[in-house]
Parts: C-alpha cells; sequence; structure tokens
C-alpha cells in the first residue's frame, strides 16, 4: 500500500502525456523550434486568398465593384449584405474583425519571443533570425488589426492584465515599423535549399514598404521599396500569368513571400468554390467579377475599349471586345467563349456553365450572376475538383506590388519621375504603352493600375479605405453584369444589374468596431469610432 | 422448517454470545422457573434461531431446529423478548404460563429491505445516507429498452431526459438531485459491481439492482468523483437452491411518439406561392402543376412524396434472455445469455447486442470465499452514412424534413432529390444508398474477488478484490456514391420543374472508408478489511479499503478512398489513402487511488451513527495539489423503537429521522495535464511547405494552472416512515448542497486583446442547490387483490452564488442568482401587426414588416442590440421537478402496472444557439428555413395580411434577418406528463403449468410513451426533444409482448 509511505513522490498517478510536447523541449534543438516557428508561417495562408482569418474565407473584393458573390443568403452572401445593408456589421457580427485571432496569434509570437530568451541555447545569429521571423509576424497581424480599427492594443510580451489601453495609430505603425526594421535587420538575404519559403530581409522590406503605404509615412516606403530592389535579386516574372507561380517550385523570382501548398496537406479548395459551374455539377461560382471590373481592363493597345453597346438592358448581338484586352484581363477573367480545361466557357442562361439573376436563389451552386468567372487563382490543370484539393501557392508579397507602392510613395513625395517609371515597369511587361503623368492624373493612373494589376489580391478594398474614397465609390450605386442568353448561334449580352438594392459604405466602416467582449471585460478602453 | 436470512456466521456467532450471556445468569442465580416455547410463523411453520431474552435482562437463548426452546427465568415478572431476523419483535410476559407457543409475525417487507451501499450492503432500517434502490424485477415492469430510460420516474433524486431514439444510442442522460455546478460535469459516478463502468448495454434481466446514493453520507467512499451522486449497479447471484432455468422473450414495435407534420406537394406549391406574394415576386407554381401532383403525372415529373412518413416506417425489437441460477451450500451460480435486435423505425438504423454472464461464488476452505464474475458483450450499432444525430450534417432526418415534397421518389430511373439552401437532399436515398456507418464494440468484464473471515478475531474479514475490463470498438464507415435525379424548383426564369443527373455534393463520386479501433482496459485493484461485530446493544462496523485504479485507451484510424467495387468494404481494396486526417492515432491512462474508510455505530439499533470518507488522488491534478480527504457523518434515531414513541402511535411501524453532512469532489472539468506546459501539434497536419518539403507545426497548448477539484458540501434530513405494517410509507429528504472551487471555463470572461493568455479552466465560483425527495407507498391486499401504489417526487433547483461575469455588461446579463444552464435571448413582445406597425419600434435589422416580431428594447437607448437587450430568458431543459406515479395490482393470476412520469420546471429552445455557430432558426421556427419543407403549422398559421393576429411569424421565403435571434418567443415550458409503462400479465395457472414440466410461465403485454400531455407550442415535437434541433431521431412508442417461462 503505497500510500502509506506517502503519496507525493509515488508515481503511479503521475501518467506522461503521450499527445503532447513540453514547451521545454521545443527549445533543446533548433530543428524543435522550427516546428513552434512553422506555425506562424501558416498566418501568411490564414490570411491570404486561400485561407479563412482575412474575412471568413471570402475575398474582400466581393465588398467592392470588382467582384460580386451569387449568393444572398448569410455565409458566402455576406459580402452582399455588408455592401448594402452595412448596420449588419455590428461589435458582435463582423466577419471582417479578426481581433480575437489576430491578439490569440500575437500571444503566441510573444509566447515564442519569451521562451527563446528564456531558454533557447542558440548562438545571437541564430536567435536574432529566429526573433527576426517571429517578430515580422507581430508586424503581420498588428497590420490587420490596424488597417481595420486604425488602432490596437500593443503588448510585446504575453500578459495576464485584462485592462490594457489602445494607442494610438501612429504608436501603432512605430510598433509595426520597429518590428519590421529588426526583422530586415536579422533576416537572411536568402535560405539554403532547406529551409527556402521562409522570410527573407526582401519580404521585411516589402512588407513594411506595404504598411508605410497605410501609415502614410512616404518617405519610409518609399526607402523599403528601394531596399528590395537594392538587394537584387527579385525581377518581374515575364509575363503576367508567371507571376502567380512558386519561386520554390518555379524559381518565379518575382515572388517575395509566398505559401506554398502541397498534397494531402496543407491544401486548400479555392478551385472547388470559386471554377466556373460547368467544372462541377452545382459547384462553384460562388464569386464572378463584375461588368465594372472588365470594363476596367485597357486594351491590349492601351486605353479603353467604348463598352456604351453593352449597357442596353434589351441586350445586344454584338460581341464584347474580349479579344482585344490587354493580357491581365485573359489571365484574371473568364468569359463567354474563353477557353479553359479544354473547353469553351459557358456564361449563359442554359449553358454548362449557366446564368442565374442574382436573388433568384439563396446560392449560385456554380452559375455567374455577372456573366464572367474569376480565372486568377484557380488552377487550370485541376480537372477532378470533388477529388483532388488545390495545391496553387498564395504570392502575399511580390515584387510587382513594391513596385505599385514605390510609384505610390513617389508620386506622393512629389517625385512623379520615379513613379511613372514604376508605372512604365509594370505596364511593360504586359505590353501596354505608359504615357508621363502627372498631379491628380498619376494617382488616378496609379490607383487604376493597382486595380488591374492586383486585382482579386485582396488589395483594393484596404486600398479603396486607404483612398478614404470607399465612402464615395461604394454608396448609392448598383453594380453589373451581362445575361447572356444563346438564340441559335448567337448570343444576346443583356445589361443587368446584379444588385437587387443601392450600394452603402458609410464613413463610419473606416474605423471597424471592437468586439463587445472586448469592451465587457477591457476596463481600460471603450467602443471607438461612431460604434 | 425455516431458517430465514440468517448465515451461518451470524447464527454461530448469536449463539454463542447468547449461551454466554446465559453462563453468566445461571452463575448468578439462585431460585429459577423452568419454561419451555415453541416459536412458528404465521403458517405455523416452527422458525429456527429466534433469540429468546428475558427483558431488561443478557440472558436468553435461541429457538432449535424444531422452533423450542426452554430458558429459567427467575420470577412469574418475568417479560420474554422475542427477536428473528424478518419479524416483528415480541415481548411477552410470562405469568404463571410454562408452556408457551409464540406466532411471530413477518415484518414488512419494506423493513426487511437491504441497500447496496458503496463497497457493501446494508440493511435499510439502519442506513443513514440518503439512498434510492429499485429492483431488477421492478424494472422489469417497463420493456426492456434501455436502462437509463427505464429508471426515469421510478427512482426518486434522478432527473433522466432522454433526448433522441437512435438505436443503440438512445441512453438518458441522468442527474441526481440537479445540477450543482457551471463546470458542465455533471454526470454522475456509475458503479457496475463495484467497479466504474457504464451500465446502459447491460441486459436488464441481469440486474439484481441499482442503488442511487444522493447525500454525501452515502458517496462520501466515492471520494474525488462522487460530488454529482453515485449509481451501483449489482448483477445477479446464485442462491443455494435447485437449478432454476428461465426464458423470458419479448417482441416490441416502435413508432416515433410524436413528430410534426410537414407540407406535402399541393401544400407546399400553396404556400411557396403565398410565401412568395408576400415577399412581392410572382408565383412559380400552376394549378396544373398542383393536378400532376394530385392526380399523378403521365411524364412522372411531378409527384407528392411525403418524405417524413417515407423515412419513419415501424421499428422491431426482439429480446430473449436465457439463464440459469441455482446453488449447493458451497457452489452458487447465475448464468445468462441474452440477445437484442432492434431494427430502428428508420429503415438501416440497426443496433443488437448479446449479452453473456456468468456469476460464480464458491466456499474454498472453511472461511474463505470466492466470487468470480464476468460479463460480457457485443454490440453492433449499424446505420447509414448519414446518421440521425442532432444538427448532425445531412443527417437523414434533416434530409427528410427539408425535401420538397412535389416530386416523385424516382425520377428516370434514380432518386430524386431536392435542392436546399446548401446541399442537395435525397433522404431515402441517403438512407439505402450512402453505405454505411458501422461499430462493432466488444465488451468484457471481470471481478475476481476472495473473502476471508480471519479466524483470530470475529467479525474481522478481509477481502481483495482485482478486476479486468477490456472492450475494443471496430469502426467502419463507408461512403458510396449514388446518382440522383435533382429537381429545380420552378422560377421565374425556368417556369417548370427540370431535373438533371448529379452525385449529391456531400456525397461526391468516390467511395471512402474510415477504420478505425480503439482499446480501453481497465484495471481495478480493492484490498479491504472490514470488522462487524455486536457487544450488547452496541453493533460496531468498521471498513478500511484501498483502491487503485487505471483506465487505458489506445485507438487508431485510417482513411482512404476510391473503390472499384463496394461489395467489400476493405482496406485492400481501396485505391489510395484519403486526401485528408489520413492516419491518427493516440493512447492515454488515466490513474487513480483512494482510501476508503467506513465506521458505524448502533445503539440497541436504535441510535444510529456512521462516519465514513475517502482520502483520494486522481491523476488530473499536479502531485501538490493530487490528494484530498473527503469526510461525512451521519446519524439516524429510530424513533419508533423508543417506548415512549410505541405507546404514542403504536400505528407507526417504523420512524427513522437521519441526517449528514460531508463532502464530495468533481475532478472531471479540469483538463488533463493543465498543470503542465505543453505544445500541441497545430491540426492541419503537415502545416506548411518548408525546403519543398511539407512540415508539421507546434503550437503552445494553453496557460497551465495548478487546479484542483470542485468541492461539494451536501447537508441532507430526512426521515423514513412506514405505518400500518406498510398500508402508508413515506421517505422524505431535505437537502442543501453547495459547491465551491467550481472548475470554470474562463472563455468569455477575458478581453480576447489577451490573446487566450489565461487557463482555459481555474477553480473559481460558487453555486448551491436545495432541494427534495419524496416518496409515497401504499401497499395492500384484499383477498385476492393486491395492490400498491407508489409516488415519488424530486425537486432541485440551483442558484449561481459567484461566476465570474464580465465587468462591464449590463445587469440583467448577469448571472449571480440565476440558475445553471439558463438561455440568453432578446425579449419578445409579440409580433407586429401591420408593416406600419413595424416602422415604429426599434428593430435588430432593418426592414422588419408585419408578422415579424417586436423585441423589448432592455435599455432603452431606441436600438436593439445583441450585447446590450439580451437577457436570461428561460430555464435549462434539464426539469427541476420529476416524478413518478406507479399503480400495481394483481388479482389471481392477472398482475398489472402503470407508470406516470412527468417533469416541470423547464424549458425548450425551439431556436437559438447552435453551438459555436450563432444564433439562427431552424426547420421548426422558420418558413422553408433553409430553403427546405415546413411543418404544416408553421405555416398555416403564420402571419400574412390576411392573418394579422397569426400564432407564428411572417411568411416568407427569404431570410428574416429580424427573426433569427434567440427571443422568449422560441421558448416553450418543457413540463409534460406521460403514461410512460403500462403493463398487463397472465400468469398461467400453477396446475397446468407442473404438468407440462414448468415452475412458472407468464405472458404480458406492454407499453412505453403511450401517451404525452406537453405544451401545444412544441408543435408536435416531444418534450424531451433536443433544444434548438434542425431535426433529429425522435423518442419511441413501444408496444411490447412478452413470455416468461422458468423452469
Amino acid at each position: 500500500m503505497a500510500l502509506l509511505t506517502g503519496c507525493s513522490d509515488w508515481d503511479y498517478l503521475d501518467p506522461v502525456p503521450t499527445d503532447r510536447y513540453s514547451d521545454k523541449m521545443v527549445w533543446q534543438s533548433e530543428k524543435n523550434a522550427d516546428l513552434y516557428l512553422n506555425g506562424f508561417y501558416t498566418y501568411v495562408n490564414t490570411y491570404g486568398n486561400f485561407g479563412n482569418g482575412q474575412f471568413g474565407g471570402l475575398l474582400t473584393e466581393g465588398l467592392t465593384d470588382m467582384l460580386k458573390y451569387g449568393s444572398n443568403t448569410a455565409g458566402d452572401g455576406t459580402p452582399n449584405d455588408y455592401a448594402v445593408e452595412p448596420s449588419k456589421i455590428t461589435p458582435d457580427q463582423n466577419l471582417l474583425g479578426v481581433w480575437g485571432d489576430a491578439y490569440n496569434r500575437i500571444r503566441r509570437v510573444n509566447e515564442f519571443i519569451e521562451g527563446l530568451k528564456k531558454y533557447a541555447a542558440f548562438s545571437d545569429d541564430v536567435k536574432n533570425r529566429y526573433e527576426a521571423q517571429a517578430r515580422f509576424f507581430r508586424a503581420y497581424l498588428y497590420h490587420q488589426l490596424v488597417i481595420r480599427h486604425g488602432t490596437a492594443i500593443l503588448l510585446d510580451a504575453p500578459t495576464t492584465n485584462k485592462n490594457n489601453p489602445l494607442s494610438s495609430e501612429e504608436e501603432c505603425w512605430n510598433f509595426i515599423e520597429a518590428d519590421l526594421d529588426f526583422a530586415s535587420r536579422y533576416l537572411p538575404v536568402q535560405w539554403d535549399n532547406a529551409n527556402k519559403g521562409r522570410l527573407t530581409k526582401g519580404a521585411a522590406f516589402a512588407f513594411k514598404s506595404r504598411t508605410m503605404l497605410f501609415a502614410k509615412r512616404w518617405e519610409k516606403a518609399k526607402v523599403a521599396a528601394d531596399s528590395v530592389f537594392a538587394l537584387n535579386i527579385y525581377e518581374l516574372a515575364p509575363t503576367y500569368k508567371d507571376a502567380f507561380t512558386s519561386y520554390m517550385k518555379t524559381g518565379n523570382k518575382e515572388s517575395i513571400l509566398e505559401f506554398n501548398y502541397a498534397l494531402p496537406n496543407p491544401s486548400h479548395n479555392f478551385d472547388r468554390q470559386y471554377a466556373p459551374g460547368g467544372d462541377e455539377a452545382e459547384m462553384g461560382g460562388k464569386a464572378t467579377p463584375t461588368q465594372e471590373m472588365v470594363e476596367e481592363y485597357e486594351l491590349a493597345t492601351g486605353g479603353k475599349p467604348n463598352w456604351n453597346n453593352w449597357h442596353d438592358p434589351n441586350g445586344t448581338n454584338e460581341t464584347p471586345p474580349y479579344a482585344q484586352l490587354e493580357p491581365r484581363f485573359h489571365a484574371s477573367i473568364l468569359y463567354n467563349g474563353a477557353s479553359w480545361k479544354g473547353r469553351t466557357i459557358e456564361p449563359y442562361v442554359g449553358g454548362r456553365d449557366g446564368f442565374i439573376q442574382y436573388g433568384d436563389e439563396q446560392y449560385p451552386k456554380g452559375k455567374t450572376t455577372t456573366g464572367y468567372y474569376l480565372k486568377k487563382w484557380l488552377d487550370e490543370n485541376n480537372t477532378d475538383l470533388v477529388n483532388i484539393r488545390s495545391t496553387q501557392p498564395w504570392i502575399e508579397i511580390r515584387l510587382a506590388e513594391v513596385y505599385l507602392n514605390h510609384a505610390e510613395a513617389c508620386a506622393m513625395l512629389g517625385e512623379s519621375n520615379l513613379a511613372n517609371q514604376d508605372l512604365a515597369t509594370i505596364r511593360a511587361r504586359v505590353g501596354l504603352p505608359h504615357t508621363t503623368k502627372t498631379g491628380n492624373d498619376l494617382i488616378e493612373a496609379i490607383r487604376h493600375e493597382r486595380k488591374i494589376e492586383l486585382a482579386f489580391e485582396d488589395k483594393y478594398y484596404w486600398d479603396l479605405r486607404r483612398w478614404r474614397i470607399a465612402h464615395q465609390v461604394l454608396t448609392g450605386v448598383r453594380f453589373h453584369g451581362l445575361r447572356i442568353e444563346k438564340a441559335g448561334n448567337q448570343f444576346i449580352y443583356k445589361y443587368v444589374e446584379c444588385d437587387d438594392r443601392n450600394r452603402q459604405f458609410p464613413e463610419k466602416l473606416y474605423i471597424l468596431p471592437i468586439p463587445s467582449n472586448e469592451i465587457a471585460n477591457n476596463l481600460a478602453i471603450r467602443q471607438i469610432g461612431e460604434w | 422448517m425455516k431458517n430465514k436470512n440468517l448465515s451461518k456466521l451470524e447464527f454461530r456467532g448469536l449463539k454463542v454470545f447468547v449461551l454466554l450471556g446465559m453462563l453468566i445468569c445461571t452463575l448468578s442465580m439462585s431460585a429459577q422457573i423452568n419454561i419451555q416455547g415453541k416459536v412458528i410463523d404465521q403458517n405455523n411453520e416452527p422458525l429456527t434461531g429466534v433469540t429468546v431474552m428475558i427483558k431488561g435482562t443478557s440472558m436468553g437463548t435461541i429457538t432449535d431446529i424444531n422452533g423450542n426452546f426452554s430458558l429459567s427465568i427467575p420470577d412469574q415478572k418475568a417479560v420474554l423478548v422475542f427477536s428473528f431476523v424478518g419479524y416483528q419483535k415480541q415481548e411477552v410476559p410470562v405469568g404463571t404460563s410454562r408452556q408457551l407457543t409464540i406466532t411471530m409475525i413477518e415484518e414488512p417487507k419494506l423493513l426487511q429491505e437491504v441497500v447496496v451501499v458503496g463497497y457493501g450492503t446494508q440493511k435499510k432500517v439502519s442506513v443513514t445516507g440518503s439512498i434510492s434502490q429499485i429492483s431488477g424485477a421492478e424494472m422489469l415492469k417497463a420493456p426492456p429498452v434501455n436502462l437509463s430510460q427505464m429508471l426515469g420516474g421510478r427512482v426518486t433524486g434522478l432527473v433522466t431526459r432522454q433526448s433522441s431514439g437512435i438505436p443503440g444510442s438512445d441512453d438518458a442522460s441522468m442527474v441526481i438531485r440537479g445540477i450543482t455546478t457551471t463546470s458542465g460535469a455533471t454526470d454522475p459516478m456509475i458503479i457496475v459491481d463495484g467497479v466504474p463502468r457504464s451500465f446502459n448495454q447491460l441486459d436488464p434481466n441481469e440486474i439484481e439492482s441499482i442503488s442511487i446514493l444522493k447525500d454525501a453520507a452515502a458517496a462520501a467512499v466515492y471520494g474525488i468523483q462522487g460530488a454529482n451522486g453515485v449509481i451501483l449497479v449489482t448483477t445477479k447471484k446464485g442462491v443455494e437452491m435447485k437449478p432454476q432455468i428461465t426464458y423470458s422473450g419479448n417482441f416490441e414495435i416502435n413508432q416515433n411518439t410524436s413528430f410534426p407534420k410537414f407540407m406535402d406537394g399541393p401544400q407546399y406549391a400553396y404556400y411557396w406561392n403565398k410565401a412568395l406574394e408576400m415577399d412581392e415576386q410572382a408565383p412559380v407554381f400552376t394549378e396544373e402543376m398542383v393536378n400532376k401532383m394530385i392526380n399523378g403525372d403521365p411524364d412522372g415529373i411531378y409527384g407528392n412524396t411525403n418524405w417524413v412518413d417515407e423515412i419513419f416506417q415501424t421499428g422491431q425489437t426482439q429480446h430473449h434472455n436465457l439463464s440459469a441460477t441455482g446453488g449447493t451450500k458451497d457452489v452458487k451460480y447465475y448464468m445468462m445469455v441474452g440477445y437484442y435486435d432492434q431494427k430502428g423505425n428508420v429503415k438501416n438504423f440497426d443496433f443488437n447486442r448479446y449479452n453473456v454472464r456468468s456469476n460464480i461464488d464458491a466456499n474454498i476452505v472453511k472461511g474463505l470465499t470466492a466470487n468470480f464474475n464476468i460479463g460480457a458483450r457485443k454490440e453492433n450499432r449499424h446505420s447509414p452514412y448519414f446518421g440521425a444525430g442532432k444538427n448532425e450534417y445531412m443527417s437523414i432526418i434533416q434530409q427528410a424534413i427539408r425535401a420538397h415534397p412535389y416530386v416523385p421518389l424516382t425520377y428516370n430511373g434514380l432518386p430524386t432529390a431536392t435542392k436546399t439552401a446548401s446541399a442537395q437532399v435525397s433522404p431515402v436515398a441517403a438512407r439505402d444508398l450512402s453505405g454505411f456507418n458501422d461499430s462493432e464494440m466488444s465488451v468484457f468484464q471481470s471481478n475476481f474477488a476472495l473473502n476471508w473471515e480471519i479466524p483470530w478475531l470475529k467479525g474481522l474479514s478481509a477481502r481483495a478484490m482485482g478486476s479486468f475490463d477490456r472492450d475494443y470498438t471496430h469502426s467502419k464507415i463507408f461512403k458510396t456514391p449514388f446518382q440522383v435525379s435533382l429537381a429545380s424548383r420552378p422560377t421565374p426564369t425556368y417556369p417548370s420543374l427540370k431535373y438533371e443527373t448529379m452525385y449529391p455534393v456531400a456525397i461526391g463520386n468516390i467511395a471512402t472508408m474510415h477504420e478505425g479501433f480503439a482499446e480501453a482496459t481497465r484495471i481495478t485493484f480493492q484490498g479491504q478489511i472490514n470488522y462487524a461485530q455486536t457487544f450488547g446493544k452496541h453493533d460496531i462496523s468498521a471498513l478500511a479499503l484501498w483502491e487503485q485504479s487505471n483506465y487505458i485507451y489506445k485507438q487508431f484510424n485510417v482513411n482512404v478512398k476510391d473503390f472499384d467495387f463496394y461489395d467489400f468494404a476493405e482496406l485492400n481494396h481501396a485505391k489510395s489513402i484519403a486526401d485528408q486526417n489520413q492516419f491518427s492515432g493516440s493512447s492515454k491512462t488515466s490513474p487513480r487511488a483512494g482510501l476508503v474508510f467506513r465506521a458505524s455505530y448502533a445503539y440497541e439499533q436504535k441510535y444510529l451513527l456512521e462516519v465514513s470518507g475517502r482520502y483520494d488522488g486522481s491523476y488530473r491534478f499536479s502531485p501538490e495539489t493530487r490528494w484530498s480527504l473527503f469526510p461525512a457523518a451521519s446519524i439516524g434515531w429510530r424513533i419508533s423503537e423508543e417506548n415512549f414513541f410505541k405507546e404514542a402511535a403504536p400505528f407507526v411501524t417504523n420512524l427513522k429521522l437521519r441526517a449528514s453532512a460531508g463532502q464530495l469532489g468533481n475532478d472531471a472539468a479540469s483538463p488533463e495535464f493543465a498543470y503542465l506546459r505543453t505544445m500541441a501539434w497545430v491540426s492541419e497536419d503537415p502545416s506548411v511547405v518548408i525546403g519543398d518539403i511539407p512540415q508539421k507545426a507546434l503550437m503552445t497548448s494553453g496557460v497551465p494552472s495548478n487546479n484542483t477539484w470542485e468541492v461539494t458540501t451536501t447537508y441532507n434530513a430526512g426521515f423514513d416512515l412506514l405505518m400500518w405494517n406498510g398500508l402508508l410509507g413515506m421517505e422524505f429528504d431535505w437537502f442543501y448542497k453547495l459547491t465551491t472551487d467550481i472548475l470554470r471555463s474562463q472563455a468569455g470572461i477575458w478581453p480576447p486583446s489577451v490573446g487566450g493568455n489565461f487557463p482555459s479552466v481555474i477553480n473559481a465560483g460558487k453555486v448551491d442547490a436545495r432541494g427534495f425527495d419524496l416518496v409515497l407507498t401504499h401497499e395492500n391486499k384484499i383477498n385476492q387483490f393486491n395492490y400498491g401504489a407508489r409516488l415519488s417526487l424530486n425537486w432541485a433547483r440551483n442558484r449561481i452564488l459567484n461566476i465570474d461575469d464580465s465587468p462591464n455588461i449590463p445587469d440583467y446579463l448577469k448571472r449571480n442568482g440565476l440558475q445553471v444552464g439558463m438561455k440568453d435571448g432578446f425579449v419578445s413582445l409579440g409580433l407586429f401587426k401591420s408593416d406600419e406597425e413595424a416602422a415604429m419600434y426599434p428593430t435588430v435589422r432593418e426592414g422588419a414588416k408585419g408578422g415579424d416580431i417586436r423585441y423589448k428594447d432592455l435599455n432603452g437607448d431606441g436600438k436593439i442590440t445583441y450585447d446590450q437587450d439580451r437577457a436570461w430568458i428561460a430555464k435549462s431543459n434539464i426539469p427541476e421537478l420529476m416524478g413518478g406515479l406507479d399503480l400495481h395490482g394483481s388479482w389471481n393470476n392477472v398482475d398489472f402496472s402503470i407508470l406516470f412520469s412527468g417533469a416541470a420546471f423547464c424549458d425548450i429552445a425551439l431556436m437559438g444557439n447552435y453551438e459555436g455557430i450563432g444564433w439562427d432558426n431552424t426547420e421548426f421556427t422558420r418558413p422553408f428555413y433553409h430553403d427546405g419543407n415546413s411543418p404544416l403549422s408553421l405555416v398555416e398559421n403564420a402571419w400574412t395580411y390576411e392573418n394579422p393576429d397569426a400564432k407564428f411569424p411572417r411568411l416568407s421565403t427569404q431570410t428574416r434577418w429580424n427573426n433569427n435571434w434567440a427571443s422568449t418567443f422560441w421558448i416553450v415550458d418543457g413540463s409534460y406528463l406521460r403514461i410512460k409503462n403500462l403493463q398487463i400479465g397472465y400468469s398461467l395457472p400453477q396446475k397446468f403449468v407442473n404438468t407440462i414440466g414448468m415452475k412458472s410461465a407468464r405472458v404480458s403485454v406492454s407499453g412505453s410513451n403511450l401517451y404525452t400531455w406537453a405544451s401545444k407550442r412544441l408543435n408536435g415535437l416531444d418534450p424531451e426533444a433536443p433544444d434548438v434541433c434542425n431535426g433529429y431521431y425522435p423518442q419511441q412508442q413501444t408496444y411490447s409482448f412478452g413470455i416468461n417461462l422458468t423452469f
């Protein structure tokens, strides 16, 4: 009877957990620490187009004139709800919010840094390299918070204090900047083959250029972008289409930060959700590009075509000038007659892919509500969407964005020469001419170029907010699609609204609310903005 | 000749003691009168072993084998006291007689009752704790379906709630004396033959008794796991008698207790059109279509299919049990085989079970006995690939209530499917063609015990018991693709119904299979020393016991895909490993240990005192916080044994007053290894691709905390009363429980900005509960008519005394002073009578119209907001009051019993929070929810412009955003009363039975859940339906024919 001899040193009741590690163990070797660090890399997926951290798995372009979700019900239809009835965004229900998850991740990063300092017996170089990676992710997470709320609770260590105050936007950007500066100082320019895919100096600089545009610190944005160029290892992919391939797999030198997938894991199901309905019955087509977006593209020779003929609700049998549009259109959008997976896209009423008027059914189930389908980010080689998950990479940062960040920073600094050069560079790849612009024209040109170049890359919605023009371009309007009907051998293109109500973007949306469970439990803060 | 209820040991001890006393008397007495006598029972049979004492002395004797005794008394004034177990004590003045004949009157059965207590048995009259017990025979008055269901309403102190009727998965949840914790860990501890085991799948025939240990005095010996009460199940043992073989068989049919009626084709067409009209849209169903639904469609396009009727048919069950029992002086045995086979009332939901038991008691050498119990069983569960659980994705029931009715069963040779807002539903095909979900569980349980009467000290004995249990669960889930003809409801774009051939999205076009294997082992050791002795008027007993046990669980799973043929579901025939969750496996151990003690003292069997407890340790806590003492004490006073009382109230057969206090623990809500800082794998595995190689990722799995158990302190006071020899019996207990150090989840009370940097669970919070248990019994016999009644009632109400609420929330959202398990939501002020009225008041969302729900603006800010205008609006669905009334009787060869059971003070939410998803409607609360079919009464009584005083909200094809919020509108009182069981039996005449070589034969018919009275607002759902459900497998009404033959 072991009890009689005392229980505390009796090990019968001390089973060793077999399903978990202790936290000290992870600091015993770099190999283990890498596994710990790997968890943070998943955030690049989480907040990317194939993850569900950004907007509950929906593309933020669905809130703009670029992309239309086909469902009118909660879930897949949330972007439509938010676009026409922003009162559905409340402190309690805000699919755009990342508050809780982001802070949870920030705590984990802080825990990592704390453990690194406490337990790791690595050399200073190695330690700095770990800290640099961790701090990049912390900046990445705070960036997500600040672009939503214009404020955040800044924490550089795990806290057990419930009542933490908000910091000003300035302080937040300072914090992010400091993390990214530390990251860029200690991250390697390139990694050995075994570590390919980890963060690099270039990624830290590039991300800083993005972040500093939000902070309106133009000079810093410009310098950060210049630092990327100065590394001299990145270059634009030969064609626009190639820009979305993996550096790791194809050597795409435009890719600065990417997240790769593999079967079975990690993988995603973007194709199954967004592919044209003809690829898999009753599936796909969750969101489709609008007519407004299509009309934003220039002709391959430059300049926009005249779309007036296709603005007729009664329709025209004239074929729209799709074929003449520039390469980025053909790389990004599928249209009637486009070739796809060895067939022709049929986005018309009764076609293989099909058309459905927005609102007729709760879910479009593969049919388009605009007459188009998304092409960018789809994997044309995947022909069995039911059974094969998607593995095309997510390119979080690519050189073209850095050029455009640079262009915008320079334009704001009044250095229009440099800005024009950047635009010319971007346009040259797709064979578009560029004429030098200044002043407001230049700004407009940069904005147009960002919209086209970075379409469907989770930039446009945030750009509209950053430029503070969302309340103008997303209020009191409805967007459109083409309802295509097949009549004999020809098609009738009818201009239809893909919205059933006017859109609204009240200015209060520039500052998204803080969730009420934060307010309820943190006595140091109050609700912000007009919430 | 009888030798009732007196074990050899007791008999011998008593004799020696009495003889010793006599010897002393003989030595001290001089003048003696010799008297002789005979003691008989009411049937004139002599009674052996009756104690005859001279009152006020310790002199006496015992009757011999012929019931005779002789005794010397000092003088004629002497009074003789006759006592014998099972008989009423008698006092006889000697007077002048020298030859006496005494007739002993049997004690009422209730006084003879022996109850099973923790680690032993006690005579009920001397029990001081609060225990309810039911015998196996009593349980068999119900169709032998599921033991936990059978307990409801029959045992006091217990609240059962059966929320599903799935064959093999229809256990009722059980709560003893109400919930006294906010930790969610409310399950009682269940002990079968001394070891923690589940009891639901035992064969009801193998059960001797079930005891419910309710207060701390009764349960303290279970220490750290006893706070929610303990259920002790004892299986049958052999007794010394000729072999007896019993066959019992039951044949049952069953159907749903109730289920809402859904729209048929023409009704759907009418109300869909009507709803479109309400939405200012054109109708889509034409009269021609409706005619085709009613009269048949030559093209087979339109039909009229009642999917709910197609899915629910009549279930069938058969149950056979064969047992043999008997024994000699040295070996006693009980052996049994049982077979149970249930075909559910939804085809392909099947359950069968084989039970085997062999309980053997043997005397090995003098003073040493052995018990060897083996129980084994096999449980097979079969269901389609799609299940029937509450809120289970695409459950067959959900598909049935969502499927549109205007289509035929098949079209173009394929089963028809209709669309919902998400996946396509095809209930019959999902039931018949989707593959299967099978599990086979094999259970082996064994106890081996040695009992030794230690020869050197009378009354001292030792017992060692080892038990080894192992169960294996093998599961296989096979998903086989099938094609359907998918109907598209007419729309303005496509004005007629059209079909396309496809694989439903939820099933895909490739077969997949999951195979898993799990093994659980429990090894228990108990060593105990018992002492029981009587010293004159003093009864003393003591128990010390050491127990340690370990539960070891191992499992692994594999997922594969792509089969050329579906005939064999074997890994060998799969072409590749699945894409996701390809394989997994893990193991864990859960050791425990404890030292149990109990000591009791009784003076003249009148004043009773017991102390007990357990020094207990759990692996769930760190070495520093692992061990604690859980003590209890109880007292009893059999006031009816006092002379003054006997004189004052001679009609009282027994009255015992009891009181107890003690502490118990609960460790179940503490996460395992919460005291360690650990890392876990990120769930997506691998998680990242680095260096072109998929790699795993680790993350910290939680902040450690040095938790301890919850402590529940219980006070109990009660009495057992028996009057007029059983004409009226009453047991009453009042209790108060206080739980402190509740293992409280910290979720929701920390700001998210802290990022989860807090332990998931800590010891915090206080809840108390009070209530009573009451049993009233009446037993009587008028000529050949024996009858009785038993009413049991238990009520418990808890109160949250301390809970960490968020500091910055409205007062009406704070929970101190409220009850555990309450539901939150808005307060409904009814429906808007008109669009104009809707425009006048604040609503949750813009666009509310007539027939939408009006909510109360609790904080008066002119807005209805989730965080400011919710309140705690309804009770938990676990009833506070539960009771049963059992009426039974027998007349000659006919016997009957009926059990009414009921519950009150509970609420059911028809809509509200789906776990983790948030508030939403259900099929039962919104017309055309999820684009499915609807209960007819919901649309019939929906608000329309013609029906502004409607019972239910506005008819619409669309989500009414204002209405998909939990509110009092959808809270229904869950009280009910039902005829839970009814049984009529007929025993064949003894003469006839004997001539065909049987000892007895009985046939019976019985039924369960025959009729239910419940709130009309349930709209056809059973009152035990789960909260917020999207279709579930309903509770069953059973009709059964039984036969019982003894040879």
